[in-house]
């Protein structure tokens, strides 16, 4: 089953539950160490101008991320291929070559692009949840390029990221 | 996978709300409605006897809702049929199932990931 529309409530409610399972008090969210934990290989490789990919076998799952990216953009990645994992039953093996973040196509209605919705948010919300925002009282980023780059750094995502994060959370917009 | 970790991704699962059913309940609940009528039962009376509301039985024939094996055997108790009978000889699919595996771009990019272990970060 293919969702109609992101849902937003929901993913927000299962990355809790996970990083309430994995015990996560600390920054940056270990990404992988949740992937790992429930079971998934996660490994790195030169795969050209392909970000990452997400493949489902009967007895194993994998996540590959580009090792040539930086890393902050593989631990999105990593979170974006897990958010497919998680939500989107009907996908067995698929790869991204570029996020639609902050861009809303003529496809919006379709759901593909649905999906890739629901991974970027689900992906900026496990690696950028709101409690710790909020505890950072990060919304006083909103205005300041700089703050935006500290932030960035103690999430350990990019700048564009953590912007649109940002503006998701506190300008009441949904950029992911 | 630890229990709870499971039980975390099955809970998120199963409390997705499907928009339409699997096919084969527009099948079940067509063979219902068409045992239903030639017996001349209405909605209400077959709901009453099944243990369900005249909503589900509804929802039901449509094929708008998923019931569960206990309500088709009291449906079929009902009705006065096996339930088997009230079961389509082949599943219906709703489209050609074409993620039959992973795909060759995707075992071509396997290939070229390090199968060393991968440190965490």
């Amino acid at each position: 089953m293919k969702p109609l529309r992101v849902r937003y409530a929901r993913i927000e409610r299962v990355v809790s539950k996970l990083l309430e399972n994995f015990n996560v008090t600390e920054l940056p969210v270990p990404i992988d160490r949740i992937v790992r934990g429930l079971g998934i290989v996660v490994q790195s490789g030169d795969l050209g101008d392909v970000s990452g990919l997400l493949a489902r076998s009967a007895d194993k799952t994998t996540i590959g991320v580009n090792s040539k990216h930086p890393r902050t953009r593989q631990r999105f990645t990593i979170a974006h291929e897990f958010a497919h994992f998680i939500l989107h039953d009907g996908i067995v093996s698929h790869f991204d070559k570029e996020y639609r973040v902050n861009f809303r196509s003529a496809e919006s209605s379709q759901g593909t692009s649905i999906e890739e919705m629901e991974a970027n948010f689900f992906a900026a919300t496990i690696l950028m949840p709101r409690e710790f925002l909020d505890r950072d009282e990060a919304w006083r980023a909103l205005d300041s390029d700089e703050l935006v780059q500290k932030l960035a750094a103690r999430y350990k995502v990019s700048g564009h990221a953590m912007s649109l994060r940002l503006a998701n959370v506190y300008n009441r917009e949904r950029p992911f | 996978m630890s229990l709870t970790n499971l039980a975390i991704v099955l809970d998120f699962v199963t409390n997705q709300r499907d928009p339409m059913p699997d096919p084969i309940y527009a099948a079940v609940g067509a063979l219902i409605r068409q045992r239903r009528d030639t017996i001349g039962m209405t909605q209400s009376t077959l709901a009453a006897r099944a243990g369900v509301s005249r909503t589900s039985i509804a929802n039901i024939e449509r094929g708008g809702q998923a019931m569960l094996v206990h309500q088709l055997l009291n449906i079929a108790r009902a009705l006065k049929v096996q339930p088997v009978s009230l079961l389509p000889k082949d599943a219906p699919t709703a489209q050609p199932q074409t993620d039959v595996g992973i795909s060759e771009t995707v075992q071509i990019l396997l290939g070229r990931l390090d199968t060393t272990r991968r440190r965490a970060r």
